[in-house]
């Protein structure tokens, strides 16, 4: 059935010899534990990439399949598509009737999600453990083919529209959010909303719905994870069952990404009149340049250090010692291998949000040539280590988070060491980090002034 | 649909009725037999949960574990057996703002300091107060266990009644209050159980944002004098832990805990309504019309409450169920129909909910009552209990997963004295009910009339409730206005 077979064992994390590396790092208390769940990888004949993790705690079973098939597929114009695509899916296909994928699973007491996002379609479904068979014959059955009548395509497209007028209503910096996009993003593949635009929505045809089927809902764009309580031998024997024989697509290309030039030494500042809030807001963004090794554990370091948690950084400036920031929310975001670091702050006054602005550079700077505090450092260590261990306390958790790792990093290989990975991020490593990617050449300023 | 809308459709459907998209044409040409049908569900498998066991300090402390093995995760449940239902007459939020105050501030410590010691373990503080319990929730890393003890030890032993952290708890609490009194389905749900629970203790729990301000320092001290003692509360840790070593880490912070009686008055269970009364609550804002009709049912404890659980699935469980299919499916009267049911110490309540148009009221309400009725009056067809059991069956482990809801359960089962097998029997008891226990039990809870509260705009609504034989009418926040009768001009 499938060629390179690999097995990955988590082990224990051995946090005392992390440690020692790290003499800035205060005493730490017991090692913290590793979940020993085993996950194997491998590819079908057809391309299909698929993971499986076994965890017995309770008879539960998630999957998950991820296409590659996100709103940075959507071509120039046709905005919506791929979005479009995630509620066409739910609409039958040769064996399954309109939302029978969704009443199939409700039936047996499941929970089902999907989300869209520039890099991928992601569907979810949990059930208890003895319906495995099922979801994998709902999820292969709209992998293999998908029907849907005009008239389904049209509500779709409707319902797509009138949610779009309902979000635009809903967030009064939902418009402006879209205007830093583009600047923040550059090209239209990463920059355009996954929402798409009204005109763009109904303007997209049968045609267009087939083409972006036929590209990118294949196997050999797609991967398929499976964790939870389930025999392992059974559980291949199924997938190859379901999915071996669905043809392979044709070859799927990386999704374009591209920066627009910056205005000039000091990065790119635009200021928007917005009618529809009665408060002023700032985005603030950076392009990070290419990635060098480490640098992504560093940078969700950083991402702690500055912006999560009511002790990083900047909530702890902004929000709570000088008040100027009514809400403050950001963090690093990668969009078709294009990774940018914003935040979004709301203020009472244009001279609060220019005060912020201020205070994110200043605080940008002082990481450039100040080293971490090592108390600063742990607590943002322990921040990230609660949350990684949150996710993976669910089998869907679990499930997105291998899913997420195998898509970004090509393979498992690694998963086991990662939370050590990031734990091993010093003070040095963030100096040179932050010297190299907070260049104010890539930095976008997007002020929202009311109108 | 709109005619535009028809018209485009039919002719799209000329030109193709339906199509189907296919990776490849050659391969789905002829698809295997499997493909056609979904395969059977594999034998259950077995679910094999620890039996609740619970250790008592001498001070009355009782400690719970919930075991998770290799779990990196640890939550602490710490259960007040207070809640909303034991605010003093004329002071209800006491409750909750008492419970607001704790993680406030201590005499050493600020409320900052504790807020930012909690954060800096990368650990969660929760609290939820709720008509019989407080809880409050502390999520962390195993490692960190018995660091958040020791806080959660000074948090709730220390506590400090600052009047200006009061304010501030009544500020958030008020504001909450008015938030969610701009939802209609809170409104519709709070005056489902002001009136249902008219006489009764739990009444207190409805209140208002107004309420909010007249608690003083001294009703939040004497309540937190009177009810946080360890002989009135459970703690249960839920990660990878003995209850053993559980309970020595719990007494090593809380054996200094002082017990004193706690005086709690007999709360005898509502008692369910029994004549037709509709009501319609007037809130500008709406935008539809919002359906709550329901009625005082059994609790946790009682013979009938797997049946019931059967039986309430069938009504308004999933978008398969009746009221689903009957109002939105079929007469395409709602956008969604549900029925849910809480329940408490001494009782539950269930209630169907619906949000419809404006012009559908009456007969959407009719709908619904009929739906009642028919569970009433006939069996349930085999099918549709043997769905219903396997929604229940197959979702409860589902709602295991989490280390917050594992220990959330136990800590339930301790509080109302379920049993050490409760969750054991669970799948067992669901499966053993039969389709005349579902009649016996659906007559003797759905037979007595519900109460019917309906949720809208006046200026859209009120023209649609015309059919109704009698309506009383009340303001958003609750308050009586006018009754109504068929026939009598306004």
């Amino acid at each position: 059935m499938s060629s390179a077979v690999r097995f990955f064992r988590f082990p224990a994390f051995l946090l005392a010899a992390a440690l020692a590396a790290f003499p800035q790092a205060p005493a730490r208390g017991p090692e913290v534990k590793a979940l020993e769940a085993p996950a194997l990888e491998f590819r079908l004949k057809n391309g299909l990439r698929v993971i499986l993790a076994e965890d017995d705690t309770l008879p539960v079973v998630s999957v998950v399949v991820a296409y590659g098939a996100g709103a940075a597929r959507d071509e120039n114009r046709k905005g919506g598509l791929a979005y479009l695509m995630e509620t066409l899916m739910f609409q039958g296909s040769e064996n399954i009737g309109p939302m029978q994928h969704w009443a199939a699973v409700e039936r047996v007491g499941g929970s089902l999600n999907a989300t869209t996002t520039h890099d991928v379609n992601l569907f979810s479904q949990t059930v208890a453990a003895n319906q495995l068979g099922l979801v994998l014959w709902l999820e292969s059955d709209r992998m293999r083919s998908l029907a849907a009548g005009q008239e389904t395509v049209e509500k779709a497209k409707e319902e797509l529209v009138v949610e779009n007028r309902q979000r635009r209503a809903a967030d009064p910096f939902l418009e402006t959010s879209f205007e830093f996009d583009r600047l923040l993003f550059g090209g239209f593949a990463a920059a355009h909303p996954v929402v798409g635009s009204e005109t763009e929505v109904k303007s997209l045809t049968e045609a267009d719905i087939r083409a972006f089927y036929k590209a990118f809902f294949v196997p050999n764009n797609a991967l398929l994870c499976v964790v939870g309580a389930f025999n392992l031998d059974r559980a291949r024997d199924l997938i190859g069952r379901y999915f071996e024989t669905i043809p392979a697509g044709g070859e799927v290309p990386p999704p374009a990404a591209s920066f627009p030039p910056t205005d000039g030494e000091e990065g790119t500042l635009r200021n928007v009149k917005n009618a529809q809030t009665v408060v002023p807001a700032l985005h603030l963004g950076f392009r990070m340049s290419s990635l060098q090794t480490g640098d992504r554990h560093a940078l969700r370091v950083l991402d702690y250090l500055l912006i999560r948690g009511r002790s990083s950084r900047l909530q702890r400036r902004l929000v709570r010692r000088e008040r100027v920031a009514l809400y403050l929310g950001g963090g690093f975001e990668e969009r078709a291998g294009t990774l940018v670091f914003r935040v979004f702050a709301q203020g009472n006054n244009e001279v609060m949000t220019e005060r912020c602005r201020r205070v994110i550079m200043e605080e940008i700077e002082r990481l450039k040539t100040e080293f971490v505090s090592a108390e600063e450092l742990e607590s943002a260590r322990n921040r990230l280590t609660a949350d990684f261990y949150g996710r993976l306390t669910t089998s869907l958790g679990r499930a997105i988070a291998l899913v997420e790792y195998a898509r970004s990093r090509g393979n498992l290989d690694d998963w086991a060491a990662e939370l050590d990975k990031f734990l091993r991020v010093n003070p040095q490593t963030l100096i040179s980090l932050v010297n190299r990617h907070f260049d104010r050449k890539r930095s976008v300023v997007l002020n929202v002034q009311v109108r | 649909m709109k005619d535009g809308d028809r018209t485009r459709t039919s002719a799209c459907l000329r030109a193709a009725a339906v199509f189907l998209f296919c990776l490849c044409a050659a391969g789905l040409g002829a698809q295997e037999r499997f493909r056609k049908a979904p395969p059977d569900p594999e034998p259950l498998s077995p679910l094999r949960l620890p039996p609740v066991e619970s250790h008592v300090l001498t001070n009355g402390l009782r400690i719970g574990v919930a075991p998770r093995p290799r779990s990196p995760v640890a939550v602490i449940h710490v259960v007040i057996l207070a809640g909303e239902a034991d605010s003093p007459p004329g002071l209800p939020s006491v409750a909750a703002l008492t419970a607001g105050m704790i993680g406030r501030g201590t005499p050493l410590l600020t409320a900052s300091d504790m807020e930012n010691a909690v954060d800096r373990m990368g650990a969660t503080f929760m609290t939820d107060v709720a008509p019989d319990m407080t809880v409050f929730t502390f999520t962390c890393l195993e490692r960190d266990v018995d660091r958040a003890l020791g806080l959660l030890k000074t948090m709730l032993l220390e506590a400090n009644f600052d009047e200006r952290q009061i304010e501030g708890v009544k500020r958030t609490l008020f504001y909450d209050r008015r938030t969610k009194e701009r939802d209609p389905e809170f409104v519709a749900r709070r005056q489902l159980f002001r009136l249902l629970f008219a006489g009764h203790p739990y009444q207190i729990t409805t209140y208002t944002e107004e309420s909010v301000r007249s608690a003083t320092r001294r009703d939040l001290e004497t309540f937190y004098s009177r009810y946080y003692r360890p002989n009135n509360a459970i703690i249960v840790v839920t990660g990878d832990y003995s209850l053993s070593t559980v309970s020595l880490k719990v007494s090593r912070q809380f054996n200094a805990w002082v017990a004193r009686d706690v005086e709690r008055p007999f709360l005898p269970p509502p008692v369910p309504n029994s004549a037709s009364r509709v009501c319609f609550v007037d809130l500008p804002s709406a935008q539809n019309a919002y359906l709550y009709i329901g009625n005082i049912v059994m609790p946790m404890t009682s013979p009938d409450y797997f049946s019931w659980l059967v039986l309430d699935q069938v009504l308004g469980g999933t978008t398969s169920s009746r009221l689903f299919m009957n109002l939105r499916e079929t007469r395409s009267f709602a956008y969604y129909a549900f029925s849910e049911t809480n329940f408490f110490r001494t009782s539950g309540i269930f209630w169907a909910r619906a949000k419809v148009t404006p012009e559908v009221v009456s007969p959407a309400v009719q709908e619904i009552l009929k739906d009642l009725e028919n569970l009433a009056s006939e069996r349930l067809a085999v099918f549709e209990m043997e769905q219903a059991k396997a929604f229940l069956i197959g979702n409860f482990p589902l709602r295991l997963e989490t280390p917050e809801e594992f220990g959330l359960r136990v800590a339930r089962i301790l509080a109302y004295n379920l049993g050490a097998e409760h969750w054991n029997k669970y799948l067992d008891a669901v499966m053993l009910v039969s389709l005349d226990r579902v009649l016996e039990t659906s007559q003797r809870y759905l037979l007595p009339k519900p109460v019917v509260v309906i949720v809208g705009s006046g200026d859209q609504v009120v023209d649609h409730l015309r059919e109704f034989e009698s309506i009383e009418i009340y303001d958003s926040k609750g308050a009586w206005k006018q009754t109504i009768q068929k026939g009598v001009a306004k």
